[in-house]
């Protein structure tokens, strides 16, 4: 190969790589809770609403390993799962993760902590009273 | 002495049996899963309207679609569902742009406007993703390298795609509109699909026998002329050691596409992520001559147009080829660099030839389909080669002898000394290859 110097080959991917680690493709909505591939059961956490900061911008819940309050912020994508009851599912909002409710959490770039912010969050539609 | 006779007889028929038993192979796991993905692949609608992976990615076509192989569907093909299924014919798929420009519809910005919020994009060819999907930024799979849900990964793409493409309605409700593949099939589907085409990358440069090829793949590697080899190293989907990256190369940017042309409605598309950032990610170019329409929007025909877009102002003013420094490069030199382009996707398909015409030749293995069919997609692909070759005027004694390959091929598909012909054939392909590479 002709020679190519290894720093024009940096620089060049340095400046056009991407900086995002991962860019979800948003099919990922119709995929229901703990069904995400690659993702339910590695990578998120599946558990039950148990406070929410609306003005905080922070939800916290518990789940298998304990509690975790997780940031949202404006690319933050919120999915309401209706699949258990055969409706499409819907983009929703954090203002729609009610209190014991169902969720699942995948935060960006699999990164936990306090300053961890979630890339998705689903959350279980409330069953009908009459079923 | 008769029963004797007898008895010696049925030993002696029983030795010949015996020794005539061909031996029982040894156990293939890894060509189990590959067969079971190509099943899954080519048959398998998951519930849903009738699509299966392979109808947007037919092997005879190699793995892709354009508009001439669309053209010669059977109008009721899954293909074209959203002509005929009524909950599908409104913002599914947008049959004009399918049927003159090969693309389709994808939500990669969301599914909350249907009719406004999406993407027309080509078909991209599943071959050598073994080489191609790869990077320390995580697994790039799609025209934006973030195709698949979940973890982005190839094995997590089929889910994406059945949500996407073979829903009953737009409703896309699981185990109503279609089913989620198990993690068994992804498995398989996924195996499958890395066992398609090149398998590895090439190490340029290639000893070319054709002059203008060979100062094709000098300006290719040149990185003051073409510097192709700085994105596409060995003409591959590859960038050193950043694996398969993404770049914004201004592509959406180009005039008058096709597609815009036709007056129906193609949203600007911003690349990869939601919001995205117009970036797309690099593909390998060794397939490239004989999958066009080329770039993620079908937006240029031939490979000689789509080498001349890189002396063109939407990349010079893109932020790649600013980085770059701009390119520069006349009539001759970008059809020298098409022309390696198509000499190395001729050796490729030579390459895929000769596997076909051996794998007819073996004994029945799960990696492989049976004979006749490897022999029809053998033929499949020297009719590429012939027209990759011809249409670029290049290597007419290599086109012959490709010509008397294809003749051989249909002979031994129906059956006239079969293993003889292929053969012949074989022989005809290493005469082939050697016009071109030394």
């Amino acid at each position: 190969m002709k020679s190519v110097s290894k720093f024009a080959i940096m620089a060049v991917v340095v400046l056009f790589a991407i900086t995002a680690v991962s860019a979800q493709k948003l099919t990922e909505r119709y995929i229901p809770i703990g069904k995400s591939p690659g993702l339910s059961g590695k990578h998120t956490i599946i558990g039950t609403v148990t406070a929410v900061d609306r003005p905080g911008k922070t939800l916290t819940c518990i789940y298998s390993g304990g509690s975790v309050t997780v940031k949202v912020d404006k690319n933050t994508k919120f999915w309401m799962d209706r699949s258990k009851q055969k409706l499409t599912n819907l983009d929703c909002s954090l203002g729609d993760c009610a209190m014991g409710r169902t969720i699942e959490i995948k935060f960006r770039n699999n990164e936990r902590g306090p300053e961890a912010v979630a890339e998705w969050i689903k959350v279980e539609a409330p069953q009908p009273e009459n079923q | 002495m008769k029963a004797s006779l007898v008895v010696a007889a049925s030993l002696l028929l029983l030795m010949f049996f015996s020794c005539k038993k061909p031996p029982i192979p040894p156990p293939d796991p890894e060509g189990e899963l590959i067969a079971k993905g190509r099943q899954l692949f080519f048959n398998e609608t998951f519930g849903g309207n009738g699509r299966t992976c392979g109808t947007c990615h037919p092997a005879e076509n190699n793995f892709t679609l354009d508009p001439a192989f669309i053209a010669n569907l059977p109008p009721n093909d899954p293909l074209f569902v959203a002509e005929f299924i009524p909950e599908l014919e409104s913002n599914f798929e947008n049959p004009r742009l399918m049927r003159e420009f090969a693309m389709i519809k994808e939500n990669l910005d969301g599914f909350s406007s249907l009719d406004s919020i999406f993407t027309m994009r080509g078909i991209p060819h599943t071959l050598g993703l073994r080489t191609t999907v790869a990077s320390p930024d995580g697994p790039r799979t799609g025209w934006s390298g973030d195709g698949a849900p979940g973890d982005g990964s190839l094995r997590s793409f089929a889910v994406g795609a059945v949500i996407q493409h073979f829903t009953k309605t737009l409703n896309r409700i699981p185990d109503v509109d279609f089913r989620l593949p198990t993690n068994d099939e992804l498995d398989a589907l996924e195996a499958f699909q890395l066992s398609l085409g090149q398998q590895e990358e090439l190490s340029l440069p290639l000893a070319l026998k054709g002059i203008v090829a060979s100062r094709g793949q000098e300006l290719f590697l040149d990185s003051t002329a073409g510097k192709c080899n700085l994105c596409h190293l060995n003409a591959g989907a590859n960038s050193g050691d950043r694996g398969n990256a993404n770049f914004n190369t201004g592509v959406e940017n180009l005039p008058d596409q096709p597609a815009r042309l036709t007056g129906e409605l193609v949203p600007f598309d911003n690349g990869f992520g939601a919001p995205g950032d117009s970036t797309f990610n690099a593909p390998s170019l060794i397939e490239a001559a004989s999958t066009g329409p080329f770039f993620h929007n079908n937006s240029i025909e031939t490979i000689e147009g789509a080498v001349a877009f890189y002396d063109g102002e939407s990349f010079n003013n893109s932020p790649s080829g600013r980085f770059l420094g701009g390119v520069e490069l006349d009539g001759t030199q970008i059809v020298e660099i098409a022309a390696f382009l198509r000499v190395i996707n001729t050796l490729e398909n030579i390459r895929q030839i000769r596997e076909l015409l051996e794998g007819s030749l073996m004994p029945p293995s799960p990696r492989r389909e049976p004979p006749s069919r490897l022999l029809e997609l053998a033929l499949r692909k020297t009719d590429d080669a012939i027209k990759v070759l011809a249409a670029g005027g290049l290597r007419p004694t290599a086109v012959g002898h490709l010509k008397h390959v294809r003749d051989l091929t249909i002979e031994a598909l129906k059956g006239h000394q079969m293993e003889k012909r292929v053969k012949e054939a074989l022989r005809e392909l290493e005469h082939a290859r050697g016009d071109i590479i030394v």
